[in-house]
């Protein structure tokens, strides 16, 4: 499907990074949208975090990225070759979830930020696919001129993914999940923007800044959702300098809050009573080249970590 | 894009994947296993197709969307491609999940050498060659905690190939004289080294080597070397043996100016015995004619107005004969022909 595009993305450019570390580009302009500088709304580690263009820099970004992953730079890489390799299927969708037409070669992959799952990690003998569908997962931006075009999910146990003389990827023979994308909507009525409208790091420190009056004290950092919610909407949590009051859920006051990729849902808050863990209906292989059988697999969640979120509406006030 | 359900079983085919195919909005269908629905398909490019599927080595990709029509009727979805020899398969297994909505999605990708696919013929008693279809299918693998079905599943399925880029060539003499003793070489090149041979004599194996050394008699034969590369990429290239066969080629101007005199051409021979004799003849459409105007390795002349053809008859004392052509232009009286620029042409 060939998608007329009609007008810019009311989104803040973002800057190409290219590999981690790379993170000291000039700052752009606030975005149309009106979105401000991001400096009054951070303190402590978030504000010392920040880069001389007012930005999250891309190793802070990163910082929490497991020690076994595959690092930001190659994350980077296999998210190129994976638009090479395998965008030309997906290509359609993504526009559609845009609302515009993309060109799989202009994309630029241009800011990069790790979201960590969950979940524990699950038995050798699950299918890896599951098993790294269950694991942590970069995300990349992408931008088209300077238009954040493409969210894409990359496993960060993607290890065993190579890249060929082509560019092109080689996966291994028993694998799955290493990469999910999503395309960005152009505006907030374009293509999915009903029930997806990522937002960049700065823009969720200024959401939850301006509506509750509070300081973020900590650098903002990806987590990702129960396991039936794609990586691409891994959702920031923010902790906040002070408690402040929130409608609309059990809790009365919160210091932390996620900022999520969902409009309608904007801000939510870990529930009271957290699962030890899940049983989900998993393949599992006894060795390569044979057949899986379905078996029912407890995964417990990693110490600390919550799937379960409610809708909260963060308000003024509180105080230290 | 087709769609084809077969009657027998629940199965879609996906034919002609000569370049990009796609299989959409295929239903799932119920499997054997109670919780497993599958879309099966399999590729049958043999009879529909400019690559042979069954080059070894030519990379596929396939994939595609999944959609769970349901409320989460489906937990995970798997892309199956099984190795023709069985020694290993390509196997995706990917979560249905949703971004925002009550949609759920699978994106299962794949790429393999090709040469792999469940073939038609017996393993493992057959041969790669008995193959004709190359066989896969996705499996959405139901929730166990649901009781009734909803909408089932839908499939979006792309394959594309891309062509292997292992070529072989040819050295030696295609136009050997009989009674003597030829050796022909085959070299493999863009592919992966180290490469193996066969040569092919009007179809029966006669080497395994690099290389084909034979006596010809006085009969005409086919040639064919056949590599395959460290990674299975296979490539071939067909000569053929003409014994005794000789040939003719022309060179010269594409445009003769009357106004010059005409041009010189040039014939020259190769193969069979010699010595070779040129008989030139013009061939003029304008005027229907076909007419001899010398013999001998060259001719300097003006052909004719008009497109001509220059025709030159080569043959060496013996049946054996070639016939070679040229078509030129010739420029009439009243045109120029190109000048030094201090020079002025009135015409």
């Amino acid at each position: 499907m060939q998608l007329r595009r009609t007008a810019k993305l009311a989104l803040p450019v973002f800057l190409l990074l290219g590999a981690a570390g790379c993170d000291r580009q000039p700052y752009s302009a606030p975005d149309a949208r009106g979105v401000g500088d991001v400096r009054p709304y951070v303190t402590g580690e978030a504000a010392l975090s920040l880069t001389s263009d007012g930005q999250f820099g891309g190793a802070a970004l990163t910082a929490n990225a497991e020690p076994d992953a595959i690092d930001s730079k190659r994350a980077i890489a296999l998210a190129e070759a994976y638009i090479r390799t395998f965008g030309k299927y997906f290509q359609e969708t993504w526009q559609e979830q845009r609302g515009e037409a993309l060109t799989l070669a202009k994309l630029r992959a241009s800011r990069v930020a790790f979201a960590s799952t969950p979940y524990e990690p699950l038995p050798k003998n699950v299918h890896p696919g599951l098993r790294k569908a269950f694991g942590s997962y970069y995300l990349v931006w992408f931008t088209e001129d300077g238009d954040p075009s493409l969210l894409l999910a990359v496993a960060a146990n993607n290890g065993d993914v190579k890249i060929d003389s082509d560019g092109q990827l080689l996966l291994p023979k028993l694998s799955g999940g290493e990469f999910r994308g999503q395309g960005i909507p152009r505006s907030q009525s374009a293509g999915a923007a009903r029930r997806f409208m990522p937002l960049t790091p700065e823009q969720a420190v200024i959401t939850l800044g301006q509506a509750s009056g509070a300081k973020i004290r900590e650098v903002p950092e990806l987590v990702l959702l129960e396991i039936s919610n794609a990586p691409v909407t891994a959702a920031w949590r923010l902790v906040l300098d002070r408690r402040i009051p929130i409608e609309g859920a059990p809790l009365s006051e919160t210091q932390e809050l996620l900022v999520t990729t969902d409009p309608t849902s904007r801000h939510t808050v870990a529930a009271a009573d957290q699962p030890a863990g899940m049983n989900y209906p998993l393949l599992v292989v006894d060795g390569e080249g044979t057949e899986g059988r379905e078996t029912t697999v407890y995964v417990a969640l990693r110490p600390g970590a919550r799937i379960r979120y409610e809708k909260a509406t963060p308000r003024m006030g509180g105080g230290l | 894009m087709r769609c084809r359900s077969l009657s027998m079983a629940a199965v879609v085919l996906s034919l002609c994947a000569c370049d990009q195919t796609s299989v959409r909005n295929c239903r799932l269908e119920p499997g054997s296993n109670a919780n497993t629905w599958s879309l099966s398909y399999k590729f049958d490019q043999m009879n529909y197709c400019p690559l042979p599927l069954r080059v070894a080595g030519e990379m596929k990709d396939a994939g595609g969307v999944i959609t769970d029509n349901g409320s989460r009727d489906f937990f995970m979805a798997s892309l199956e491609m099984k190795n023709y020899y069985g020694t290993s398969q390509e196997w995706r297994s990917d979560i249905f999940q949703t971004v925002g909505t009550n949609v759920y999605t699978a994106h299962p990708v794949l790429r393999y050498p090709a040469g792999t696919g469940i073939g038609a013929g017996n393993y493992p008693t057959d041969p790669p060659q008995a193959q004709t279809e190359d066989r896969g299918y996705f499996r959405a693998h139901r929730t166990s905690d649901h009781t009734t079905w909803e909408q089932g599943a839908t499939g979006t399925l792309y394959v594309l190939y891309h062509k292997s880029t292992a070529s072989v060539s040819i050295g030696g003499e295609d136009l050997p004289v009989r009674y003597t003793s030829q050796t022909w070489t085959a070299a493999g090149a863009n592919g992966t080294a180290p490469y193996s041979y066969k040569w092919y004599r009007n179809g029966t194996v006669v080497s395994n080597s690099s290389s084909y050394s034979t006596t010809v008699d006085t009969s005409d034969f086919g040639l064919r070397a056949e590599i395959v590369d460290a990674h299975g990429a296979t490539a071939y290239r067909d000569i053929w043996i003409d014994v005794d066969g000789i040939r003719g080629t022309i060179t010269g101007p594409d445009i003769a100016y009357y106004s010059s005199g005409g041009a010189t051409w040039y014939a020259s021979g190769r193969g069979g015995a010699y010595p070779y004799v040129f008989d030139w003849y013009v061939i003029d459409p304008d005027r229907n004619e076909t007419r001899w105007v010398g013999r001998g390795p060259s001719w300097t002349g003006y052909p004719a107005e008009g497109s001509p053809t220059l025709h030159v008859k080569v043959t060496n004392g013996t049946p054996e004969h070639h016939d070679v052509e040229k078509p030129v232009t010739g420029i009439g009286n009243g045109e120029c022909s190109p000048v030094p620029p201090a020079l002025i042409c009135d015409g």
